[in-house]
């Protein structure tokens, strides 16, 4: 048997990877965002886009400034979402949410929504019931 | 066909006549295939290497992988760095199933018997490294950006992204297999033609059973050239005139699928495949997936629709060579 080194195995497996991996994104978030700029942020919810392939929470944050500046947080695909039991209804303008993610490298005000959790601490993100068959 | 396989096949079809059970059929008199399905699983696609020849999960041995599977999914998967961009999602993001396949078996791959995928040939290896290692001379430049695959890439312009990130294919249709989430499939029929919608980025299957060739080979298509016809009660489709690009397992464009259809009870669909690529693989490697009936409906992926991803990632290439060249600019 031919040894693959790591990058040809990399090259081998794109977008085949993907079927026996399911800890992928659609796209690389690595590429997209910026693993040395962590960022937390609080607001409050301006827009949720229900948008393929993956959805965006749009928020504003107060600054340090007292300046609000809105910012762009990317979340799961929609349709699993749906399937989640999230809907439209789920995020209304308005709910406090904290955001646990990392800056836009093209220094943008967006972040990949790692976490999301509600003013009382629940999380909007939770893991599915590892018991329960779906 | 290997005796095995006759007793793969003979195996996925006791179940309908232990009920002595028959297909629906549709109007032209073949089975109907119709109906929404889905694979998804967490049946491995190849064998853990730990299970050496073991093909068949006992009842006792299942539920400690699905149990040890679910919390593997579950569990905070931050490690910190980039690891956590890349990977630290639960199973919240994700669709991937909780449920082995009903046929207990401990991998997607049943042929070669060790349920893995055959090494690549020489040849298709060295194509690749010489694919990699141009792709490590460009990343020296600023521009690059970490792909899916934990590797470098070039990111200057979309057509060096992967068809996964342009929103080609996902890789889950030729063959039919399992991915992270949207892991349904509709299935409609009328006189001549099976149609395969596929969920995940909304590829639809157009495969004529009317009993027309090939295109030729000057024409190729992302997921192939399908041409189907039945074998008594199973629907077989043979898939040709592949681009390289598509890369099943690292396969090229000699790829030559063949996938077999199968109802074998009200709420299943026996599908199986064999990837044929002789320029790519030392031998070539089949699988079997039961599919079972879900809910509807199929919800549409226009994956194009939003894709700011791909944007970001070229931005931030674009980003990196600006400061590449500022830094250079400082230094003069």
């Amino acid at each position: 048997m031919i040894e693959m080194n790591r990058t040809v195995f990399a090259i081998a497996c794109v977008g085949a990877l993907w079927f026996a991996a399911p800890g992928w994104a659609h796209h690389s978030f690595a590429a997209e965002f910026d693993e040395n700029k962590p960022v937390k942020l609080h607001g409050v919810v301006t827009k949720m886009e229900w948008i393929n392939p993956h959805s965006w929470i749009h928020m504003d944050v107060k600054g340090d400034d007292g300046k609000v500046v809105n910012w762009a947080i990317e979340c799961g695909s929609p349709n699993t979402l749906f399937r989640r039991g999230l809907n439209k209804n789920s995020l209304p303008e308005g709910t406090e949410i904290n955001v646990d993610g990392y800056h836009a490298k093209d220094g943008e005000n967006k972040a990949n929504g790692r976490d999301v959790t509600l003013s009382d601490g629940r999380k909007l993100f939770l893991g599915a019931n590892p018991d329960a068959d779906k | 066909m290997t005796v095995r396989f006759v007793g793969i096949v003979l195996l996925g079809l006791l179940p309908a006549f232990g009920q002595n059970w028959t297909a629906p059929r549709t109007s032209d008199g073949h089975p109907s295939l119709e109906g929404i399905w889905t694979n998804k699983t967490i049946t491995p696609m190849e064998r853990p290497k730990d299970l050496g020849d073991k093909a068949f999960f006992t009842p006792e041995e299942a539920k400690a992988y699905t149990q040890a599977a679910r919390q593997r999914n579950n569990k905070d998967q931050r490690g910190g760095g980039v690891r956590d961009v890349l990977y630290a999602y639960n199973d919240f993001w994700w669709d991937s199933g909780t449920k082995l396949l009903g046929n207990m078996r401990t991998s997607i791959i049943v042929d070669p018997p060790d349920g893995r995928i055959p090494p690549l040939t020489a040849h298709r290896m060295a194509q690749l490294q010489e694919q990699a290692e141009a792709i490590k001379i460009r990343c020296k430049q600023p521009g690059c950006a970490i792909a899916n695959s934990g590797q470098m890439s070039p990111s200057d312009k979309p057509e060096e992204l992967d068809l996964m990130t342009r929103c080609i294919s996902f890789g889950t249709v030729v063959p039919m297999m399992p991915s992270a989430y949207n892991n349904d499939y509709q299935i409609v029929q009328g006189p001549g033609v099976v149609a395969i919608d596929t969920e995940m980025v909304h590829d639809v299957r157009r495969i004529p059973t009317d009993g027309s060739p090939h295109l030729p080979l000057s024409v190729r298509e992302w997921i192939g050239d399908p041409r189907g016809h039945w074998e008594g009660d199973t629907l077989v489709v043979d898939s040709t005139n592949f681009k390289g690009e598509t890369r099943v397992r690292g396969g090229d464009e000699n790829l030559h699928l063949i996938e077999r259809f199968t109802r074998t009870g009200p709420d299943t669909l026996l599908y199986q495949f064999t990837v044929d690529d002789p320029t790519a693989f030392t031998k070539p490697w089949s699988g079997e997936i039961p599919m079972t009936k879900t809910e509807g409906p199929l919800y549409e992926y226009a994956c194009h629709e939003g894709n700011i991803g791909m944007k970001d990632i070229i931005a931030a290439a674009k980003a990196d060579e600006k400061k590449a060249a500022e830094q250079a600019a400082g230094k003069k």
